[in-house]
């Protein structure tokens, strides 16, 4: 028969030596110490004289959640809860409390359920003590089995008091026991050491969903919301290294397909030549003789190279097709000022610029060219004299364009970056909560002392 | 998550590899048809939508 299939063994039955009410041991035998449900009194029930330890007036009454006898199944072994107790810290002057769940199985032996704001822990005896890295280390290490040892961080030190006690213990529990708590955590797992005197105790716990709880202990309602973020709970955003990775190899690609494309690019001068413009003398518009334009559809790019000197001129173009009479008309503005104010002296624009179209097919072209620019600084066109310009103009194929290449790649980074915050936001908002010294920490003993 | 972004990582790049190879511009000009071949003996007959519009807005 396996321990699976065995029936769980009935509980046994006392008097409270206090109130005379009945306390069910389900212990059977392992328990030390029980508190009377009815009138919270510590009775040691180790010996078939049962004694009382501790007994109170007007103590204040708690609940539990997961009720006392209730069974439910743990990694596929039935559990009962056999004791519950309440435990605090002071921190700043504050009390936080959690409860904690003694749970048992004549087969299994005893783990826990720890409960705070609504975050649930399931511990468990270790199976081996955790190694610290050396003396004055926030960090320990759990070697389980042959695996990789994991490290635990040191989250919190505090001293734990134990403010309310129901149920059976296997150890003698007492209302007002002080031990110092240290809580290391590599989420979702847990380790606690409880120091009381000469005695060190470690315990390691994993995070457990308060809705899996509900269903594996079949309790009514729902399972309380947990509040904030604790100090093992899971960080809910995936690691983003995978992340990274990812877009580490395609910025890297990027980066080889801009050179590739670069060198590919055909960036050929197609057409260059050299003019001068006389504003108000005559027609101004001429065309190119013809050229080739090479490949299938890529740019154009018109380059302009002027002498323009506190001036400007606007250059109409067309580059019409001499096979299909399809003509690309596009313009560029070069202008260039410069001059000296109260500010000092300034510069605005070039006297060299380009233009560049996408799209053109290849075939055989001659460019329509119309400068245009005023006849004179004085704006009065009646009493001007011309003006000449000289500019060149070279008409390149295929110019390289890298541009792309630089604009996805902040959105490649964009994910990983959103991943991380939201990552280390979560971890920032955990480690916030931490006191791994105990700084803020003290026993309620010491804190009636200062008062005094 | 790590399927999503190496999909979106790779359109990314393939789009911009696109673009730089092709040689794209957001410019591609006025596409005209049917330009008469007299343009190429008398330059001054044609006229482009923008021609003689053009002001100069810029300087200090």
């Amino acid at each position: 028969m396996t321990p699976r299939s065995r029936p769980l063994p009935k509980a046994k039955a006392i008097s409270c030596p206090n109130c005379g009410g009945t306390v069910e041991l389900r212990g059977l035998g392992t328990s030390l110490h029980a508190a009377c449900v009815q009138c919270l009194s510590i009775l040691d029930v180790s010996h078939p004289s049962v004694k009382i330890v501790q007994n109170f007036e007007n103590a204040q009454r708690r609940t539990p959640k997961i009720p006392l006898g209730t069974r439910g199944k743990l990694k596929g072994k039935t559990y009962e809860v056999l004791g519950f107790q309440t435990r605090a810290i002071y921190v700043e002057g504050t009390e936080y409390t959690w409860d904690e769940y003694t749970l048992f199985n004549p087969y299994h032996g005893f783990r826990y359920l720890s409960e705070y704001a609504g975050h649930w822990t399931d511990i468990e005896p270790m199976p081996s003590l955790p190694y610290s890295s050396g003396a004055g280390s926030t960090e320990v290490h759990l070697r389980e089995g042959s695996g990789t040892p994991l490290t635990f961080k040191l989250f919190q030190t505090a001293v734990a008091r134990t403010v309310f006690v129901m149920g059976e213990f296997p150890w003698r529990v007492h209302v007002g026991d002080e031990a110092t708590a240290r809580d290391y955590t590599a989420p979702p797992l847990s380790l606690s050491e409880e120091v009381t005197g000469n005695e060190v105790t470690w315990s390691r716990g994993r995070y457990l969903d308060g809705k899996q709880l509900w269903q594996a202990f079949q309790l009514k309602g729902s399972p309380p919301a947990p509040q904030g973020i604790y100090f093992n709970e899971p960080n809910p955003y995936a690691s983003p290294k995978s992340l990274w990775a990812i877009t580490a190899f395609f910025t890297l690609a990027l980066i080889v397909l801009m050179i590739f494309t670069w060198i590919m690019s055909r960036n050929e001068r197609a057409y260059h030549g050299s003019f001068t413009f006389a504003s108000g003398a005559g027609e101004p518009s001429f065309v190119t003789p013809s050229f080739e334009l090479k490949g299938k559809e890529d740019n154009v790019q018109v380059e302009l190279k002027t002498d323009l000197n506190n001036d400007w001129a606007y250059f109409d173009f067309a580059l019409i097709n001499e096979d299909t009479g399809v003509a690309y008309n596009f313009g560029k503005e070069v202008s260039y000022h410069y001059g000296r104010d109260s500010d000092g002296s300034w510069t605005e624009g070039d006297n060299s610029d380009s233009v560049r179209i996408g799209g053109i097919p290849g075939g055989r072209y001659y460019l329509r060219v119309e400068p245009e620019m005023e006849r004179s600084a004085s704006g009065l066109s009646q009493y001007a004299l011309p003006k000449n310009i000289h500019y060149e103009l070279n008409l390149i194929r295929g110019k390289a364009v890298v541009w792309p290449f630089f604009l996805v790649m902040p959105f490649l980074w964009i994910p990983p970056i959103f991943s991380s915050i939201r990552r280390f936001g979560f971890e920032a908002k955990r480690w916030a909560e931490s006191d791994p010294a105990g700084a803020g920490a003290y026993s309620s003993s010491s804190s009636e002392d200062d008062d005094d | 998550m790590t399927k999503l972004h190496a999909i979106y990582s790779l359109f990314l790049t393939g789009f911009a590899t696109y673009l730089g190879y092709t040689g794209f511009s957001f410019n591609s000009g006025d596409e005209v048809r049917n330009v008469p071949r007299s343009v190429r003996d008398n330059p001054g007959s044609y006229r482009s939508i923008y021609s003689n519009y053009h002001r100069y807005s810029g300087g200090k």
